[in-house]
């Protein structure tokens, strides 16, 4: 009722102002600065001698330690052009203010027998790699749906997410499968990738198949961003397939239950659990779990 | 971000662009600072968007964005609005609504807190509890507040309704 009297009050808007492409460019520097402070600031550190960190290693094995930042030969794996972050077509408003209607998505949408068939892969791949760990809780996108469920409808990538719980608690799972091969496989293509800002190491290695995997390792003590709860940890293992297919999984010390709990709201929240539900190990395990590709 | 999540952002970018900039209008009542306030919250929206795209009520959390942003706006000095914590409300008179007093005019004339409780509850149809969440209050003061501001803004809203 209200809504439609608001709006004939406000009457036709101006044209925007807002020039999202403008803006997609500012995000886009914006992380490559993120990228390039934290690397002038660790520079910084290292020279001062104030902490212990390995430096970018090309060849082989880095010092273990936190802050460590480390890319490891990929063996036998192929070589292919660096990844990086491809420019979409610009879209830009008409004369009229208006935004261009997108195009509808490509494929075709996945069923819900394809969904259960990727379910019960990933269910036994878990199972396979975590016995002693619990499939608790719902999905991240709320109660409706189910803790590592495949969603149906999607036709470029699937995921499934819900927490894990063991003995320390309960904490989150999330994992996309996507077509193609539109991903890094080199730590040296990550600096712009994903949620770099906390990422505090990445290790490639060559799954048995020529999978190329890289295993990151996350950190936010101060609850900034990664998941905004305190002392945030999180792994993520990303394995592109050859020929074609990603796989994502990531592993966090925060149950997706307290996320959807506090999403909106302005206070402050502590992580459920100190470490991850899994290990890198066990993320790859189930990365690599033959099955999990997009029908 | 990867090329599909920058489609995918783009995607909701352009599909909610007009209800954002209103929404943004209706608590800043000021076209400008409307277009700065969701730009500010599309950046930022950007920058979460990773991980902010899978999750269940992806426009409530715009939405906390954009009122943070335009909370932020307020805070600066040379923007600071003069707010007491209890403005005098003066009842709408029948001269009032024959002049020009409208609508916008009367949102923008309550307390900025109040205002975002009429926008988020009965522009952005949002329920108590949600906007309780958002505002980071109890659901009771979204009540009082939704109460107390369309007690400033029935009059007028009668009067339309009749129209």
């Amino acid at each position: 009722m209200y809504q439609k009297q608001f709006d004939d009050a406000i009457g036709a808007p101006p044209p925007p102002a807002v020039d999202l492409e403008a803006l997609i460019v500012r995000g886009r520097r914006g992380q490559r600065l993120r990228v390039w402070g934290a690397a002038g600031g660790l520079a910084l550190a290292v020279l001062a001698g104030t902490i212990g960190v390995g430096v970018l290693v090309d060849g082989g094995p880095a010092p273990a330690g936190r802050g460590t930042f480390a890319a490891q030969p990929t063996g036998t794996a192929t070589p292919r052009p660096a990844w990086s972050p491809k420019e979409p077509p610009l879209v830009s408003a008409g004369p009229d203010g208006h935004m261009p209607t997108p195009p509808p998505p490509s494929g075709t949408p996945m069923t819900q027998a394809q969904a259960d068939r990727l379910t019960a892969v990933l269910r036994a791949a878990f199972t396979a790699a975590a016995p002693g760990t619990q499939i608790t809780g719902t999905s991240m996108k709320g109660p409706d749906y189910g803790s590592l469920a495949f969603m149906t409808g999607g036709t470029t990538d699937a995921s499934a997410s819900g927490d894990l719980t063991d003995a320390a608690g309960p904490g989150g799972f999330l994992i996309v499968l996507e077509r193609g091969e539109d991903a890094p496989t080199r730590c040296s293509e990550v600096s712009a990738y994903g949620d770099h800002r906390y990422r505090t190491g990445c290790v490639e290695s060559t799954g048995p198949n020529g999978e190329s995997v890289l295993a990151m390792t996350y950190d936010d003590p101060a609850g900034d961003g990664l998941h905004w709860a305190n002392g945030g940890k999180e792994f993520e293992v990303l394995v592109v397939r050859p020929g074609g297919g990603v796989v994502t999984v990531w592993a966090m010390n925060v149950s997706w239950n307290r996320v959807l709990q506090h999403q909106g709201a302005k206070t402050e929240f502590d992580a459920t659990r100190a470490t991850p539900p899994l290990t890198l190990d066990q993320l790859k395990a189930i990365a690599l779990a033959p099955g999990l590709t997009m029908p | 971000m990867r090329r599909s999540e920058e489609a995918a952002y783009r995607e909701y970018v352009v599909a909610r662009m007009d209800q954002l900039r209103r929404v943004a209008y209706l608590l800043c009542r000021d076209w400008n600072t409307a277009d700065d306030l969701v730009s500010t919250t599309l950046l930022k929206l950007y920058r979460h968007w990773r991980r902010a795209e899978r999750m269940e009520g992806l426009d409530g959390y715009v939405r906390r964005i954009l009122l943070n942003a335009w909370i932020d706006e307020q805070r600066r000095p040379w923007r600071r609005e003069q707010v007491a914590e209890e403005l005098p409300e003066v009842p709408v008179t029948d001269a009032d609504l024959a002049g020009d007093t409208d609508l916008l005019a009367l949102l923008g004339e309550l307390p900025p807190r109040r205002r975002a409780v009429l926008v988020l509850r009965f522009y952005c149809g949002m329920s108590v509890s949600q906007t309780a969440e958002l505002l980071g209050c109890s659901e009771g003061t979204v009540k009082s507040q939704s109460s107390r501001g369309l007690d400033a803004l029935r009059p007028l809203v009668s009067r339309l309704e009749t129209t």
